[in-house]
Formats: structure tokens, C-alpha cells, sequence
């Protein structure tokens, strides 16, 4: 079963770890949270980050193309049932139509004539559906691989990952299957990622405090479809000269 | 790093910014203000007759003439910067300043060329606008949205924030500033030296 994996993926990654950062109203698990944020740097600096390099040294983009619009493909059926969920019966439409259209004229998702035709991709997942519902973040979590995340979107990525038709519906292989899925999709995540990191590694003062700021902001501008919300912006007014 | 990167917005193609050409776009000060400097900023940058050197230093002055940098600097430093000493904030100012111009203008080299449109401006209060702009072609295969925060105070308006992807560059900078502070004993100082080790790095 896929949820094994997980189960391992935490075990391997989370065994001795110790709290040594200190623990703050703003970031209760600060202790565990920096220990496995540097855990999952190290893993990246010596597994993860010379193979996507590697990867994408050898791949033709048009191949890393077609890997990540299969992927986009894919993830469809979640997409759909968070539109749903949310109840944007627009967003849930143009998903399903950007399915069908990516599925046969693209050729199962290697290609994205959708976007071409006005229908671009309208991801949404369990946890922004949550977010619509009233759930507030919960406290800042990072988990093992995945990193920055929330008790909130944890527990969307739990609903996600098992209410997909690749875990719901019983095939011979199901496990291989999910598990290449995750993994190719961490590859394809991480490798248009590459410059973005590097980036962010040479630039940044705190590099926890950046992927945090990074995912949080994100997040909440992802719950609100990239609309403006001007009374959440901060007040630069006390930060006049003295 | 992790694979959630995926959500990381390109925060330094906030920078793209100010690369844009201008447009004939009617709307309040605010709007016409982020217009008319971007296009100034397109200017030097496409500016083939300057130096490296010429272009670097036309470019501060640029920032300094757009950004409201005291603000943003003082911003960055959060609950730091209450009953800071004069000589202290003084100095990272100017360590800010510097780093600040720094990744702007390594940004602007990378995403140079690009078309501007402002697309709208909506008010938080009186004085404190921002202004919704698209930026397309060149470098990005698809439009880039970025906001650019607006404040006028007794008739200047001066940029103290930018957005693109969701992620506001002074928030994320004040995250990172308070948070190396804060790992630091509280010494603003250290920040300084921190952003000075930045900007030194070729």
C-alpha cells in the first residue's frame, strides 16, 4: 500500500532527530521542524539535487516537457474534486474539459494543447478546500522530502494522495505505480526548480525562515486564486523614520 | 532543497518589474507614477551606449529615485527596529541599500526586454495604492502579474513593495533579516555584515 511508503519516508528521515532550535508560539515545533529542514537539505545536497542536475543535463526539454505535462495530466481527478468542493462549478468545468482535451489531442497529457486553447490549469488541492471552508493553517510543519507545510495541507495531502483514482481504484501494481508518480513528480518538481533554489541559497539570510515565508505566502495567495486581499498586507506606516 | 519548490515563486523575477515599457494606460497618480519610472527603468537598461559600470550606477540612482529605501530597510528589521541606535540603523540602511540594488539588478539583466501594461490600481487607504501591472514576452513564456505598493506622502509616491507569484519582497526579506537577527543574539549589526557578505560575492 502506498501509504506504507509515507510511513517509512518518515521513519528513515525522522529517525534521530533532536530538537535544538527553540520552540516559539510562531513555531511550536521549531526544534523538530530545523532538524528535519536540515535533514532534508542534506538528503538534496547528496541525492536529490545531483541526480535532477544529472536529469536535466541528459533530457531534451521537449522529454522534460512532455514528463511534466503528463504529470499536470494527471493530477486532474484532484484538481476536480476540489473545484467541486469549493464550489467553482467554472474551475471544475475547465478542469474536466482540459482532461479530455490533454488526453486525446495532447495524447495521454504529452502534450498541452489545452493551454493553447484558453484552457489553462486550475490546480487545487485539499488543502486550499479546507482553507474555503474556514480551516485556519494549523502550526508550521516540515515534513520529510516534501518540506514546508502545515497541519492544514498535511492533512489535504493525505486526503489527496488517497482520493485519487490511482489509490481508490484496485490494480495489479498499484503500489509501483504510485510510487513512480511520486517519484517522477518530485524529479519534474525539483528540476524546474533548480535555478530557483540556487538562487535562493546564495541570496537568502536564513534559509528557513525564507522556504517558510516562500510557502506561506504562496499558500495564501493560492487559496485566494491570485486576487488581491489589500487589508492582509502589513502596515509600513510605524516604520517611518524616527 | 525540498521538492515543494514547485510553490516557490520566482521572487527575483519580482525584479522583472522594473524592466517594463510604458503604455498608454489612463488612471490615478499612482498608476501613472509606476508608468512613467518603469519605462524610465527600461531606458537604462536598454541602453547600449553605457557601461557595466555607467549602467550599475544609473540604476542605483534609479532605485534610489523609485523605492522608498529607508522605509523598506527600516520595514525589513520588524519589532528590531524599535529604539534602534542611530549609528546602528545607519549602517545596515546601508548594507540593505546596497543588497537591495544588487539582486534587483541581477534580475533586471535576466528578464530584460519585456512589455509593460498597468492593468489597474486599487486603494488600502489614502496614500497607500497598489497598482496591478502585466508584463509579457522576452524571457517569460507566459505574463508575468506583478504588484507594485505605492505610498505618496505630501505628493512623492514611492514603491515600498513589490509582488509576483503571491510573494511580497519585503515580507519574505523582513522574514529572512528578523529571523538572522534573532539567531544572532538580536544584533542588528550582524545582519549588516551579513547583507555586506552578500552584495561582496561575485
Amino acid at each position: 500500500m502506498f501509504y506504507k511508503f509515507f510511513s517509512v519516508c518518515f521513519l528513515i528521515v525522522g529517525s534521530g532527530l533532536t530538537a535544538c532550535a527553540t520552540a516559539s508560539p510562531d513555531d511550536p515545533l521549531a526544534g523538530y521542524n530545523h532538524a528535519m529542514f536540515d535533514a532534508n537539505a542534506s538528503v538534496d545536497t547528496a541525492l536529490i539535487e545531483p541526480f535532477v542536475k544529472g536529469y536535466r543535463d541528459v533530457t531534451p526539454k521537449p522529454i522534460r516537457d512532455g514528463v511534466h505535462n503528463v504529470l499536470d495530466n494527471l493530477r486532474a481527478p484532484t484538481d476536480l474534486m476540489n473545484n467541486v468542493l469549493q464550489g467553482k462549478p467554472g474551475g471544475a468545468a475547465q478542469t474536466l474539459l482540459r482532461f479530455v482535451v490533454n488526453s486525446t489531442i495532447g495524447i495521454a497529457g504529452l502534450f498541452d494543447p489545452a493551454t493553447g486553447m484558453g484552457i489553462p490549469l486550475r490546480t487545487e488541492d485539499f488543502g486550499q478546500t479546507l482553507a474555503v471552508w474556514g480551516a485556519g493553517n494549523g502550526t508550521y510543519v516540515v515534513l520529510p522530502f516534501l518540506g514546508p507545510s502545515n497541519v492544514r495541507d498535511t492533512a489535504g495531502l493525505v486526503v489527496d494522495v488517497f482520493s485519487h483514482p490511482f489509490a481508490v481504484v484496485r490494480y495489479r501494481g498499484e503500489t509501483i505505480v504510485q510510487l513512480t508518480r511520486f517519484t517522477v513528480n518530485g524529479v519534474d518538481v525539483r528540476t524546474n526548480a533548480i535555478g530557483l533554489i540556487d538562487n535562493l541559497e546564495e541570496n537568502s539570510l536564513d534559509l528557513y525562515a525564507a522556504y517558510r515565508s516562500l510557502y506561506e505566502q504562496s499558500r495564501a495567495d493560492a487559496i485566494r486564486d491570485g486576487e488581491l486581499d489589500v487589508d492582509d498586507l502589513p502596515d509600513f506606516d510605524e516604520f517611518d523614520d524616527e | 532543497m525540498s521538492i515543494f519548490s514547485k510553490l516557490i515563486p520566482r521572487t527575483l523575477m519580482v525584479s522583472a518589474l522594473l524592466l517594463v515599457a510604458p503604455s498608454a494606460f489612463a488612471g490615478p497618480a499612482e498608476e501613472d507614477f509606476v508608468r512613467e519610472q518603469a519605462g524610465a527603468g527600461l531606458d537604462i537598461l536598454s541602453n547600449t551606449g553605457l557601461s557595466e559600470t555607467q549602467r550599475s550606477e544609473q540604476f542605483g540612482q534609479f532605485i534610489d529615485q523609485i523605492v522608498d529605501i529607508r522605509k523598506v530597510s527600516r520595514f525589513s528589521l520588524g519589532k528590531y527596529a524599535r529604539n534602534l541606535d542611530a549609528a546602528v540603523y545607519a549602517d545596515f540602511q546601508s548594507a540593505f541599500t546596497d543588497y537591495a540594488k544588487g539582486i534587483y539588478q541581477d534580475s533586471l539583466t535576466r528578464y530584460g526586454g519585456e512589455t509593460f501594461l498597468v492593468t489597474g490600481s486599487v486603494d488600502r487607504k489614502p496614500g497607500d495604492a497598489v497598482v496591478s501591472t502585466t508584463i509579457s514576452g522576452g524571457a517569460l513564456d507566459k505574463p508575468l502579474k506583478v504588484r507594485w505598493r505605492v505610498r505618496t506622502k505630501d505628493g512623492v509616491s514611492k514603491v515600498i513593495d513589490l509582488e509576483a507569484f503571491g510573494i511580497w519582497l519585503a515580507v519574505q526579506q523582513r522574514s529572512e533579516i528578523t529571523a538572522y537577527i534573532a539567531n544572532h543574539g538580536g544584533k542588528v549589526a550582524s545582519a549588516a555584515d551579513m547583507l555586506r557578505a552578500k552584495t561582496a560575492k561575485p
